[in-house]
């Protein structure tokens, strides 16, 4: 075959009997394909079906019963509930970790020697593992022991226990967000950056754009348009899908206060056992997080290009 | 030697202010100078650059550069790369501080002021205009940074205050009455990435125009661009210098750029200033042999000479001329092609076999083998009429007798410094004389 190949003139059919280079192309990309079709479009069909369904986990008969769940869903304060802190959440993290990390990305592009130090430290919130990093978290905003305690305890503060209060918790859970977030957002901002070239940056000086905030409104913050969408779409998924820290640090609670949409899929489906009415929960969410790329091709394909 | 033309200062200077003597510490010689300058007119442009050094780390880039640009000049900082022209140019705009010395631009002493602050704008290589911003906006800029305070560039501003409109409206026509005489009337609302190449550069210097700078510089402006373009442009911006009056300064490694356009042209080599002078200067009277070989179309031709009691002789032919005032000993003699005549009769100074004959239409090239007088190729440059002459009953693959034609001779020492140029000038000798004595 190989030999064969070598001598044809490349995206030409042979004339008989062998395999065109369409077909050897299509058998070498088959296995990507199936297992794409396997893991990721066919349990999307599973839960779209099963959603239609009152599949409870565990059993071997389920019931057809239409847009019964999502009906059920509409009704569910708990769902609000959670769709409602998520947004919240969102609406905390997202700001604050990409208008964040653009600052950050601007200081740290004009450091010559510090910048690989500041990146690292940024960056090592990404790479560890959210659920002991939570543990952490959880002693240090703790109301009684922690750090945060001591340092209110000594300037004669009330002490402020995070995870014990209903709308502190859910302040809590967004800085430990925010903090897990800015390192990626950062670094993607920094490779954004290297776009601007020096001669720009020269130009802008000598125009009068060298104070910080001239700069970052006039030059880098248009030039970093493309990758602001992106960073901010990516921010987006991210926030709704925030999990291990709920899991680990307030399973929801205190009385709802922090359940967030995938948490409480989770805790349906696999708690409760209603796989039907988590699947319906599940399409939600993913249309959600569909409507966030769909903003991102849309917003990014037009403002892309200069 | 005359330590003036040594560092680069123009010797017309001097005529102006008092001789700065290269023994005084730089402060000394600012206030000197300084206090020249007061006397000047108000408006004065001029530029001096004294005992100008840039280090990075352990290497130095340039080397106690002094230099002083009139005001409404011309000026081109030509080298190859890699020897500081442009990074002189990024000290003059203020990219980058200096390690020590000093640049006055009229009677300011620039050196710590931020880039905005210096009355300065720039051409740059790639042109960095703003991608994101049309071309209006690339020119129109420069002017709101300058002229509207942070919160009146605020959005919405030009709402609230007819103070903020007036400036705006008076900014647009600005705006409008430097991008007519450019040609840029019909493009102001492209993007730069909507511009030809030629565009982008007008563009540029229309953007550096509207603040009006006392000083316009330019790195190598040119070089992305074709050679058909490249021709036109180098006359608009000879025109736009001629318009404005404006001093330009002008980077650029082309010696047939820095040739046509300059007032004067400052050679670099290894961060120091070889040799600042007139272009026709440059070209007949280098100081240095390095700076005879990056000037000029046609690469100079060099001979080893030997020089005995004032007679010189290459590879033991002894030639015509005499040159009393030399010491003896070993030298290297350059001439240009162009000066290199085909000789009549018994007055050649040597003949040599030709290996090459080539036609350029308004000259033609004959290159020779230099070995019977111990040197390369040897290069002749002749007009079509005198090669017509000089064919009549000979063939090309012949020898060809040739002579050095009258004051045409570089001598250069063993270190590549000129040492005496021409030898029957009686004045000029004296004063070799005198330089060799030292």
């Amino acid at each position: 075959m190989n030999s064969r190949s070598d001598l044809e003139i490349p995206g030409q059919v042979t004339p008989k009997g062998g395999l065109s280079h369409a077909a050897i192309a299509q058998a070498f990309s088959a296995p990507a394909f199936i297992l794409l079709i396997a893991t990721v479009v066919a349990p999307v069909f599973v839960v779209l079906l099963i959603s239609l369904t009152d599949y409870r986990l565990g059993r071997l008969t389920l019931n057809f019963i239409g847009l019964g769940n999502y009906a059920r869903m509409l009704a569910d304060p708990f769902f609000w509930g959670a769709l409602r802190n998520s947004a919240i959440y969102t609406a905390v993290v997202v700001p604050v970790s990409v208008f964040g990390a653009l600052c950050l990305a601007v200081l740290l592009d004009s450091r010559r020697r510090s910048r690989r130090f500041y990146e690292i430290v940024y960056f090592l919130p990404v790479t560890s593992t959210l659920t002991a990093m939570s543990i952490v978290w959880s002693y240090l905003l703790n109301g009684h022991i922690g750090p945060l305690a001591s340092l209110f305890s000594t300037l004669g503060l009330p002490p402020l226990d995070f995870f014990a209060d209903g709308t502190l918790a859910l302040i809590g859970l967004a800085i430990i967000g925010i903090w897990h977030l800015i390192g990626f957002n950062l670094i993607l901002f920094l490779a954004g950056l290297t776009v601007i070239s020096g001669e720009l940056k020269e130009a802008s000086a000598l125009d009068g754009m060298d104070g910080f905030w001239d700069r970052l409104r006039y030059l880098t913050w248009p030039l970093l348009a493309p990758t602001t969408i992106v960073v901010f779409v990516l921010s987006c998924i991210q926030a709704f899908q925030v999990f291990d820290t709920v899991a680990v640090l307030t399973n929801g609670g205190p009385y709802g206060a922090t359940e967030m949409l995938l948490h409480k899929i989770n805790t349906d489906t696999f708690t409760g056992l209603k796989a039907g009415y988590g699947s319906a929960l599940t399409v939600v969410y993913l249309i959600l997080i569909g409507a966030f790329s769909l903003v991102q091709v849309a917003v990014g394909n037009r403002k892309a290009h200069f | 030697m005359a330590a003036g033309v040594g560092h680069g200062v123009a010797p017309l200077a001097a005529a102006r202010r008092t001789f700065v003597g290269a023994d005084r510490t730089g402060r000394q010689r600012r206030s000197a100078v300084l206090a020249n300058k007061a006397e000047a007119d108000m408006a004065d442009h001029s530029i001096d650059i004294i005992d100008l050094e840039k280090r990075f780390d352990r290497t130095q880039v340039l080397k106690r550069i002094n230099l002083h640009i009139r005001d409404g000049e011309f000026l081109t900082l030509l080298g190859p790369s890699g020897c500081g022209k442009s990074t002189l140019l990024r000290l003059l705009a203020g990219f980058e501080p200096c390690t020590s010395g000093c640049i006055l631009i009229g009677d300011r002493d620039v050196s710590p002021l931020p880039p905005k602050a210096r009355n300065i704008a720039m051409v740059f290589q790639s042109y960095a205009l703003y991608p994101h911003m049309s071309v209006r906006a690339n020119m129109t800029v420069p002017l709101e940074m300058s002229r509207l305070s942070f919160r009146q560039r605020l959005p919405g501003a030009a709402l609230l205050s007819a103070k903020v409109r007036a400036i705006r409206k008076e900014i647009t026509a600005e705006v409008e009455s430097v991008a007519k005489p450019l040609g840029l009337e019909a493009l102001l609302d492209r993007k730069p990435a909507q511009l030809s190449g030629g565009q982008r550069q007008r563009v540029a210097v229309g953007r550096a125009m509207v603040r009006h700078p006392a000083v316009f510089l330019m790195d190598e402006p040119l070089s992305n661009l074709d050679a058909k373009l490249r021709q036109q442009l180098r006359e608009e911006i000879v025109d736009l210098h001629r318009r404005t009056g404006i001093t330009f300064i002008y980077v650029t490694h082309d010696q047939t750029e820095a040739m046509a356009m300059s007032d004067r042209i400052a050679v670099m080599e290894g961060g120091e200033i070889r040799q600042c002078a007139a272009p026709q200067e440059i070209y007949d009277r280098p100081d240095y042999l390095s700076v005879a070989r990056f000037v000029g179309a046609t690469a100079i031709n060099e001979m080893p000479a030997l020089v005995r009691r004032g007679s010189v002789s290459l590879n033991r032919q002894v030639l015509e001329m005499t040159l009393p005032g030399l010491a003896d000993g070993e030298y290297q003699l350059a001439v240009r092609p162009e000066r290199l005549h085909p000789a009549e009769g018994g007055n050649a100074d040597f003949s040599l076999p030709v290996e090459q004959v080539e036609f350029t239409g308004n000259e033609v090239g004959i290159r020779c083998n230099g070995a019977e007088i111990g040197s390369g190729a040897i290069r002749v440059q002749l007009r079509p009429e005198s090669f017509r002459q000089l064919r009549q009953g000979r063939h090309a693959g012949e020898r060809i007798a040739l002579r050095i034609a009258e004051d045409a001779a570089l001598i250069f020492d063993a270190s590549g410094r000129r040492v005496s140029v021409l030898p029957t000038q009686p004045a000029q000798l004296q004063e070799d004389r005198l330089e060799l004595a030292v």
